[in-house]
């Protein structure tokens, strides 16, 4: 069987938080640490959203009820969902059955391992449709090589229109947008430091 | 990108303004049927995704803009854990809505208020002496009348609602329900069992009904679901490749949302192929597809990029088959056809891995997207 796409935290956090049409499902396969992997996705969505938007949220349900009730009162913003053994095909099948109540504004991200992702699948098939082709195969972190952070950086540099410098200026005195691409602009210059305490 | 949202609700598209009548719409040809008998029953089978919502909504506001019809459009499982679906539920909401727009209607009465605690139920003191409580026992005559085909329902709530839609009827508007949602219910037994009570109980109402129900009253013992309906309609995925209107629809399916300048002919039409006729998978992939482009920096989107989108959509898609489902879906991509016998069968249906074109004579197909990795080792 061919295997899904594969990403690393930071490209799937780029496309979680550049997703902006309403109610995004995304899956994440993992292959074990499903909560540390939720967490380390939580902090890289953390430093690309809006600083004055709705945080990331980062759970984990044992039940479609639960589950529901999370996305019924987090209905903005990012929520990151790991489930617990306790999280069978049976409820899958809940989840589905009344997908209604877990339509929400913000993108939700389903961090699962290989065989929660099939029952997912296979029992829970008009959540897939909502999912469509966004399911992913986490591979390990890997740094950008010299040339790819270049080929990113010449696209960030021509769709704003500014050099790398003015960025770094705008940021230090603190007139730089929190939007997503500066926060990982400044990342790829190795400027980091920059989105602390940004707001 | 915001035009094209897969996951959103139905109701947005079209009050943006992106709704594109398909051919033989479902919705007019319902709109038609209510036009002439308002107590008609209506059942609409179809595909995930296949846009059966859109059409529930677009036939709402069609009947809503005639002047003797009252239209109401209920998602069931924003009001009823459709897990716990009993006898009665349908004829609750229907009444509770037909209440809603009866408000000012009617003369004061205390049945809407007992309909209401029979719907959404009450708290009382269990201690108190309740004047509603009969406390006579029946006795049988000789004569037994028929039992009414409702027989699991209130019979006074079933009359109350009577009650209601006569009153609707006196303001010069038929009322008519549209409930959707029900497709999802896997409890078989739940669902006939509505279906038997429910919809005879709004017949007996003379309240005309249309109902999304699951695929799988299509078949075996679910044909006598559909004995319940006076009319079936079947909403299938669009035929891209055969039909030339099917295809010419779901590209300007896309172009209401994405203008050539971002998204070419050519990059469009190979995304319809690509989604087989499903309108939700037409939209997902165009938001892949997007998405590659805005992530590659590119303004446009370009063949690479729809070539992208179709692989990760199809990879997705693959995520849980198993070995001999593998095998029926090369069987039928190799022409060797596809029989709906076994419930592996009609799991490859519901996911939308293998697709049903009722008018076509090759009428299964495999989703396009997962054709090409059929043979692929894993990886």
């Amino acid at each position: 069987m061919p295997g899904v796409t594969a990403a690393d935290l930071g490209e799937l956090a780029v496309r979680v938080v550049e997703s902006v049409s309403p109610n995004p499902w995304f899956v994440l396969m993992v292959e074990g640490h499903a909560a540390e992997v939720a967490s380390g996705l939580q902090e890289e969505i953390s430093a690309l959203v809006v600083p004055i938007g709705p945080p990331a949220r980062r759970v984990s349900v044992a039940s479609s009820r639960e589950f529901a009730r999370v996305a019924r009162d987090h209905a903005l913003g990012v929520l990151i969902v790991t489930t617990s053994p306790a999280f069978t095909p049976t409820e899958w099948a809940n989840v589905d059955v009344n997908r209604s109540q877990f339509q929400r504004d913000g993108a939700t991200v389903l961090v699962l391992e290989e065989d929660a992702a099939e029952q997912l699948e296979n029992t829970a098939p008009n959540l897939a449709s909502w999912i469509g082709g966004s399911i992913w195969r986490l591979v390990g972190v890997r740094a950008l090589s010299a040339a790819e952070t270049e080929q990113r950086l010449v696209v960030l540099r021509q769709r704003a229109g500014l050099s790398d410098d003015e960025v770094v200026r705008r940021s230090e005195s603190g007139r730089l947008p929190p939007d997503p691409e500066f926060a990982e602009w400044l990342t790829l210059l190795g400027r980091g430091d920059l989105l602390v305490g940004r707001s | 990108m915001t035009r094209v949202a897969a996951a959103a609700e139905p109701s947005l598209a079209i009050s943006q303004g992106f709704y594109v009548p398909p051919p033989n719409a479902i919705a007019d040809v319902v709109v038609r049927h209510l036009e002439i008998d308002p107590t008609s029953r209506h059942l609409v089978v179809g595909s995930i995704g296949s846009g059966k919502t859109t059409q529930l909504l677009v036939a709402t506001e069609a009947l809503n803009a005639l002047p003797d019809m009252c239209a109401v459009y209920i998602d069931v499982s924003r009001k009823q854990d459709l897990v716990k679906l009993r006898p009665g539920c349908l004829v609750a909401l229907a009444g509770l809505a037909l209440l809603d727009s009866l408000e000012g209607l009617v003369e004061p009465s205390p049945h809407p208020v007992w309909f209401k605690h029979w719907a959404l139920g009450y708290t009382k003191d269990p201690r108190a002496y309740d004047e509603d409580d009969d406390y006579g026992v029946q006795v049988d005559g000789v004569v037994t009348p028929p039992r009414a085909d409702w027989h699991e329902i209130a019979a006074t709530q079933v009359e109350r609602l009577a009650e209601f839609a006569e009153a609707m009827r006196a303001s010069g508007r038929h009322f008519v329900v549209l409930f959707d949602s029900l497709d999802r219910t896997t409890n078989r037994g739940a669902f006939t069992q509505l279906v038997d009570q429910d919809i005879a109980a709004l017949r007996r109402c003379e309240i005309g009904v249309v109902l999304i129900g699951p695929i799988r009253s299509l078949e075996g013992f679910g044909r006598l679901e559909v004995d319940r309906f006076d009319k079936l309609h079947v909403q299938g995925p669009i035929d891209v490749a055969q039909d030339d209107a099917g295809r010419a629809f779901m590209f300007q399916v896309l172009r209401a949302r994405v203008d050539e300048v971002m998204l070419a002919d050519h990059e469009a039409l190979a995304i319809v192929a690509a989604s087989g006729g499903v309108l939700r998978d037409l939209i997902s992939l165009a938001k892949a597809a997007g998405e590659e482009a805005y992530l590659h920096g590119s303004d446009a989107i370009a063949m690479a990029h729809v070539e992208a989108a179709i692989d990760t959509f199809g990879r997705s898609m693959m995520v849980g088959l198993h070995k001999a489902e593998v095998d029926t879906l090369k069987h039928l991509r190799d022409g060797g056809g596809f029989v709906w016998t076994t419930d592996d069968d009609l799991s490859l249906l519901a996911t939308r891995r293998v697709l049903e074109y009722p008018r076509r004579r090759e009428q299964f197909s495999v989703h396009p997207t997962i054709v090409p990795l059929l043979d692929q080792k894993a990886g």
